[in-house]
């Protein structure tokens, strides 16, 4: 009896844990989305306002994009190295996605940007930061309402997977 | 022996003609002023023995090699470097200046950028160690006081090396007392700064303000930084003219440079500086049109 009730314990405690943290993989995804939102209007506004090389831009921006900055990061130091810009933006986005950290829109609106990352008029990449911007924007909103619909039921749902199997083991 | 300047330099041109560069003899690389790339031509070490040229594998250089290097000079940001390219030069990491042809757009007030770059020539920039500097700064200094001075040579003789070498003694006090100067690098080629951070060694007591108009930075260090020197590459103009006389007015010395053969030139001609500013040079440093780069001709102390 005591080992089942243990074992019941378990059981519940595993599967209220794995509903936490797939919770908790959802607000991630959510954070990451606001911080690659923040990194690109930071962008914006030093290629906008101060004329930032790129290179310099990209590590302001890394600083911004908490888990994201490596892709940052990496584009600016690829750059430093001679690599033309659009070429290393998109080897950096693709290498992002293929490591979890963008999802597949984010990596597609990211690539949106190749073409025009160093080229004369800043005017024409602050316009296509800000066309990307409004669309992870939205993506982001979307992101938010489903974490806030379901973040509680996900939770509640481990624990309750948890009770039931924790039911049917007695 | 690797030379570290010649090396910066080559780094920017096209990995084909790089490696190709890289491979030169110490010698040419020590000697190198100038590295020219021209679409359609074999890319030029330029010495003043005579030019090497660098063929790669293709013979010449096309328009991609162009564009490369173009993309390496400017670090991927052209826009950082729009009112450089639209007077027709870039100057890149390193203190290189290049200067750039290519097609221009205009809007009616005159250029507003270069497109189509279609030759480059990176001029080599060097920090040297020479007499001739310490005897244009024991010029300049003697009598504890620093007089007004000026270079004058025809273009790529030496003059911004020569400028920045004299900064550097004044600035350390190696003749003199040690002085506090300013730079006003509208260009980025006396002190190199990258980041915050110089490019060349310009004195422990020297303060430098990058790519902002000589005339207005003058007037901006002169307000604020209260530096005993301000030196300033290639003046000419009425708006230099009148901020380098604001500046003597207030009591600061400025030691500049300008293109021009001779001392007589320098006075006569108008467009350099009025005569009421050419005046108020105590030395006139003329370096050498030929031969030796850097080498004073003349030393006149007025």
């Amino acid at each position: 009896m005591t080992v089942r009730v243990f074992a019941a314990i378990c059981v519940v405690a595993s599967c209220t844990l794995l509903g936490f943290g797939a919770e908790r993989s959802a607000y991630l995804r959510v954070r990451r989305s606001a911080e690659l939102i923040s990194a690109l209007k930071l962008i914006r506004d030093e290629i906008g306002y101060a004329v930032t090389p790129i290179d310099r831009a990209f590590r302001a921006a890394a600083g911004a994009a908490g888990e994201n900055g490596e892709l940052f990061i990496s584009c600016a130091e690829a750059v430093e190295a001679g690599e033309a810009v659009s070429a290393a933006w998109r080897r950096c986005v693709s290498s992002a996605r293929e490591e979890g950290r963008l999802t597949g829109g984010q990596a597609e609106l990211l690539d949106i940007l190749t073409p025009l990352w160093g080229k004369a008029d800043a005017q024409a990449q602050c316009s296509a930061l800000d066309g990307v911007t409004l669309r992870l924007e939205e993506q982001y909103e979307k992101l938010r309402g489903e974490h806030g619909r379901n973040a509680a039921i996900i939770r509640c749902s481990g624990l309750l997977a948890g009770l039931t199997a924790a039911v049917l083991l007695f | 022996m690797a030379d570290r300047p010649f090396d910066s330099a080559s780094a920017f041109l096209p990995e084909d003609i790089k490696k190709e560069a890289q491979t030169l003899g110490d010698d040419v690389k020590r000697e190198a002023t100038q590295i020219r790339l021209r679409c359609g031509q074999a890319a030029l070490v330029c010495t003043a023995a005579g030019r090497i040229r660098l063929r790669g594998p293709y013979g010449t250089l096309n328009g991609r090699h162009i564009a490369e290097c173009f993309e390496k000079l400017c670090r991927g940001s052209p826009y950082a470097m729009a009112e450089q390219i639209r007077r027709g030069y870039v100057t890149a990491s390193g203190g290189h200046r290049a200067g750039i042809c290519g097609a221009g757009v205009s809007d009616g007030a005159g250029p507003r950028t270069l497109t189509d770059i279609s030759s480059i020539n990176i001029r080599i920039a060097r920090q040297i160690r020479s007499d001739e500097a310490r005897a244009a700064v024991s010029a300049m200094t003697g009598g504890g006081e620093i007089r007004n001075a000026v270079i004058l040579s025809p273009p790529g003789r030496g003059k911004t090396t020569l400028l920045r070498e004299m900064v550097r003694l004044i600035s350390n006090g190696v003749l003199s007392p040690e002085y506090d100067v300013a730079i006003a690098d509208e260009r980025s080629e006396i002190a190199a700064m990258h980041n915050g951070e110089y490019g060349f060694d310009v004195g422990r007591n020297t303060d430098v303000i990058d790519r902002v108009p000589k005339s207005e930075a003058i007037s901006m260090l002169v307000r604020s930084m209260a530096p005993r020197l301000i030196a300033a590459d290639e003046i000419g103009g009425a708006a230099d003219a009148a901020a380098v006389a604001e500046a003597v007015r207030c009591g600061v010395s400025v030691l500049t440079t300008a293109h021009c053969g001779s001392a007589e030139d320098f006075y006569r001609r108008r467009d350099i500086l009025p005569a009421s500013a050419a005046g108020l040079f105590g030395v006139v440093i003329v370096l050498c049109a030929h031969g030796e780069v850097g080498r004073i001709e003349e030393l006149r102390v007025i």
